[in-house]
């Protein structure tokens, strides 16, 4: 097929596995986001794919063809696979259009002169063209890094972390025109991120790592941020809570409440989590969990509220975000109900926190 | 190139699974390595593989006094060079006083002057007829020698306060960093506790950079073993001494290789010393980014010492030394001069130039090599090539002769069997031998400041490039080369400056009639003609200044980072002569 077709993908450092059996495919067209915490093998499965670092087992493919497995390791500069570095890599002595030029060697003069103007135009860069990269700002090096990666038209495109160096403001930004690049190259993308909410925002499916490298969830981003497989996909997208229960006649009865859960047996110890914007507060309200409120910050559009339930000691303080003003000392009796579908119940086993 | 392809493909068919450890630039790589790090195994291997009786007769005679007379001599020069590197070096940093800026660089020069040339100039000075002992007996009306005491410079002190005089920069450059580095905090804190200034150097800034000054220390004493014109000229038994006597004079290669062996655990020593530092180095320095110091000010008659203080070596070791060349260049100046002045001249540009670029080269393929493949087999090899460094040109010169005179021979016997015709000896003695060994001896001081250059480059560029369809040579050639070219004249210029001083191994090694400016030095001295050897110094030291200007222009950079990023530049890399 045409793209990146990786297989039972592993990979170690010394005893550290940081890759565990990985397989997936990004087709042409398609944006592919690698989601995972800082540690994991996100970055390693890009450059195992750029011809970077040797494959210790697996196969991958590029247009079908196979570059990598145990033994075959084609050198990078045969894989006609675009690589874009978290920290951009621009060759400080080369201006930005020799940049450019740099992935084009081999064509005609006036191929490459159109090609360089081409990319350039589409991330607005034309008019930096002689510049070098030490003037550019952090957003402008982006985008040359992006022009000078797409510009030998690879077939595959890798994105390590692509916007993690960029400051909120500008990110968002650029996040924007990078996509509405990608989407008009039409190549096939696989982008790293650590970065939840850039992931959702940039795939068109999303695979979640796990810190040991193996792939715990692959799916549609809202089905993955809905529907959580795993106590640490669920845990990954923002701050949560936990409650321990045990599951009797398909419900779990815990503290704050009743959770459906109907694939587990009977007696099955389970944990349930959920975010903090699942919760709902109310005051003098007439149903939910009656609960004491610990503290309530304002965090500008929302409130970061910490509460508990009244005689239960043994359990910690949970956390919530109201959308609004949450008074620190409400006029009466707060409720805390959580809505059944965000809540999600696990195997107790399943490591999270 | 094209023997490499023939037998393990071009990059295209590099995809067998062996070609992961035998491709070209890991085969070329060891292959180089195996080249440097020959001489040195073979003094080992011609030390050991030899009968036991000649230990014992060198153990009985000989080797006692000149291990005995070793130690003194670097015991001397290490406390020589710490009270003035560490004293000159605290000043510089912690105080502010007129002239601080000249000091700073000006405190580097004697660097420039080699132990052989200050040997005989103070020699020159202070011997029976020079001046200051003619102005002496003029001022008191002594006659003879039995009327006054003084100090014989030709001595084991004389040879210490030379030595100590020219390589206290290296514990100069070090220490001033050290102290530069530290943090105020810790020393404002000691001040609060009671301490003064002085206390405060004693029991707080000088144990603190103590690594820096023991690595000061250490390169200090690797040069003072290397140095052979100093103890020759003062006649100090010396193990260097001891080899040469033992080779050239009682005709003895093995009792060579055997001394030459024992020299090689001095220098174990020092390197374990050094390196040892360097991790601790880390500890010492370890926190967080901190405030740097304010400059004490000195003023009134403390000023004038601390300039005074400071003027002494200075003056000593660069300026007065220098002066005394120059006036005797001068006053000797003729054509006879100028003609025994040129051949010499030429052929240590010659030669140097032909090491520098040689080990400019090597050093760069070696370098690129470990970057491109990382493997460990690689790594541990350019830790062995770098060890030339610390290698003792008498002992190098004990190394790469035998083994060289052996494949002479070999060749030699084996065309006389098969063909009758004597090929003589192919390699010993020429230019090509020497030039090895100039190779040998100064390819850490490249390669070490290639890689270092290399390393500032960050690793994602190379993926860079090669995702852009580059190859491994093109990421040299159009990424790499241009990134790094300062850095390699750098090296090329630290290489060649050592070539322009090398004694030792030249003077065993050169082909029979062949000179440079410092075996011209070393003859004309070792003849007392003073006034017919300083044109050569001179030469040698002037083009000395030039590492200095290296060494100047990396403190300014160091200077300007530690400015703009408010925080501690951890080490600045000095290593024998050079910049790392």
């Amino acid at each position: 097929m045409i793209g990146l077709e990786v297989k039972n993908l592993s990979h170690a450092f010394g005893s550290h596995k940081v890759i565990d059996d990985v397989s997936l495919t990004v087709g042409p067209g398609k944006i592919i986001c690698l989601l995972g915490p800082s540690g994991c093998g996100k970055t390693t499965l890009l450059r195992l794919a750029a011809g970077l670092e040797r494959v210790q087992s697996g196969t991958i493919k590029v247009d079908g063809v196979k570059v990598a497995d145990r033994k075959l390791h084609i050198p990078p500069e045969q894989r006609h696979v675009g690589l874009m570095f978290q920290d951009y890599a621009l060759f400080p002595h080369l201006t930005v259009g020799e940049n450019v030029a740099f992935g084009l060697e081999g064509r005609n003069v006036g191929d490459r002169k159109s090609r360089i103007d081409e990319v350039l135009g589409q991330v607005n860069m034309l008019d930096y063209r002689d510049a070098y990269p030490h003037v550019l700002s952090g957003g402008q090096q982006q985008r040359v890094a992006l022009a000078r990666a797409l510009a030998p038209k690879p077939g595959v495109m890798l994105l390590d972390e692509p916007f993690s160096g960029l400051d909120e403001a500008l990110r968002i930004q650029i996040r924007e025109e990078t996509l509405s690049v990608l989407r008009e190259a039409g190549t096939a993308v696989l982008m790293v991120t650590h970065n939840p909410e850039e992931a959702l925002f940039m795939s068109d499916r999303m695979l979640v790592m796990g810190p040991g490298g193996r792939i715990l969830q692959a799916g549609a981003p809202d089905d993955v941020y809905a529907c959580p497989k795993d106590p640490f996909v669920a845990t990954f997208f923002g701050r949560t809570n936990r409650l321990m229960g045990v599951v009797s006649d398909g419900v779990v009865a815990t503290p704050l409440g009743k959770f459906p859960a109907p694939h587990y047996s009977e007696g099955c110890k389970v944990q349930v989590i959920f975010r903090t914007h699942s919760v709902h507060l109310e005051i003098n309200g007439s149903n939910g969990i009656p609960v004491d409120v610990v503290s309530a910050r304002p965090m500008g559009r929302d409130t970061r509220v910490q509460f508990k339930v009244p005689g239960r000691g043994d359990l910690p303080v949970f956390l919530s975000r109201v959308r609004g003003r949450f008074p620190e000392t409400p006029s009466g009796k707060v409720t805390a109900r959580i809505v059944p579908e965000e809540a999600f119940v696990f195997h107790r086993d399943g490591d999270a926190s | 190139m094209a023997i490499s392809q023939a037998i393990f493909g071009n990059d295209r068919h590099a995809a067998r699974p062996m070609s992961q450890f035998f491709d070209r630039w890991t085969i070329g790589a060891v292959l180089l390595s195996c080249c440097v790090a020959a001489p040195i195994v073979a003094v080992f291997v011609i030390a050991t593989g030899t009968g036991g009786e000649i230990w014992a007769h060198l153990f009985e005679t000989v080797l006692p006094r000149y291990v005995q007379t070793t130690l003194a001599l670097m015991i001397g020069v290490g406390l020589g060079t710490f009270i003035l590197g560490t004293g000159t070096g605290w000043l510089v940093a912690a105080w502010d006083f007129p002239g601080r800026r000249i000091f700073e660089w000006a405190l580097l020069l004697p660097l420039a002057v080699p132990g052989f040339v200050i040997a005989f100039v103070y020699t020159d000075i202070l011997e029976y007829a020079g001046p200051v002992q003619g102005m002496l007996r003029a001022l008191f009306g002594w006659t003879s020698p039995r009327d006054y005491w003084f100090p014989e410079i030709r001595s084991l002190g004389g040879a210490i306060a030379m030595l100590s005089l020219v390589l206290y920069p290296y514990v100069y450059l070090l220490s001033r960093a050290a102290f530069l580095e530290q943090s105020a905090d810790v020393l404002e804190a000691s001040r609060t506790l009671g301490r003064g200034p002085v206390r405060n150097f004693l029991t707080v800034a000088i144990p603190l950079a103590r690594p820096a000054i023991v690595i000061g220390i250490s390169l200090a004493l690797m040069e003072t073993l290397n140095d052979f014109g100093t103890v020759d000229f003062f006649a100090v038994q010396t193990l260097t001494l001891g080899i040469f006597d033992v080779w050239l004079n009682q005709n003895s290669v093995a009792g060579a290789a055997q001394i030459a062996s024992t020299m090689l655990v001095f220098v174990l020593c020092l390197i374990l010393a050094e390196r040892f530092s360097r991790r601790q180095q880390r500890y010492h320095g370890a926190g967080r980014p901190s405030r740097r110091q304010i400059r004490m000010v000195a003023s009134g008659p403390f000023a004038a010492f601390v300039v005074i203080v400071c003027l002494i070596p200075l003056s000593l070791g660069f300026v007065l030394p220098v002066a005394v060349l120059l006036s005797d260049a001068v006053f000797a100046a003729d054509a006879d001069l100028v003609d025994s002045f040129l051949q010499p001249a030429a052929n240590s540009l010659f030669l140097s130039g032909a090491a520098a670029l040689l080990a400019v080269a090597v050093g760069l393929f070696l370098a690129y090599a470990v970057r491109l493949r990382g493997s460990r087999l690689l790594k541990v090899l350019t830790r062995i090539t770098g060890l030339g460094y610390a290698v003792p040109g008498a002992v190098l010169a004990v190394g790469v002769m035998i083994p060289l005179a052996a494949f002479d021979n070999w060749v030699d016997g084996y065309f006389r069997q098969i063909a009758g015709i004597s090929t003589g000896l192919l390699l010993s003695g020429t230019v090509f031998a020497l030039i090895f060994g100039y190779v040998v001896r100064f390819l850490a001081l490249s390669q070490g400041a290639i890689e270092s250059s290399l390393a500032r480059i960050t690793p994602s560029i190379d993926g860079a490039a090669r995702t852009l369809g580059a190859t491994p040579g093109r990421v040299l050639r159009d990424i790499h080369l241009p990134l790094i070219r300062g850095s390699m004249l750098s090296a090329a210029i630290l290489v060649f400056v050592d070539g322009m001083k090398e004694l030792p191994m030249t003077i065993v090694m050169r082909p029979f009639n062949f000179d440079t400016l410092a075996t011209e030095v070393h003859q004309f001295a070792a003849a007392e003609q003073f006034a017919e050897a300083s044109p050569a110094a001179l030469a040698i030291v002037l083009t000395g200044i030039l590492p200095v200007i290296i060494l100047v222009r990396v403190m300014d950079r160091d200077a300007r980072k530690r400015e703009a990023a408010g925080t501690r530049i951890t080490g600045t890399g000095l290593t024998r002569t050079g910049i790392k």
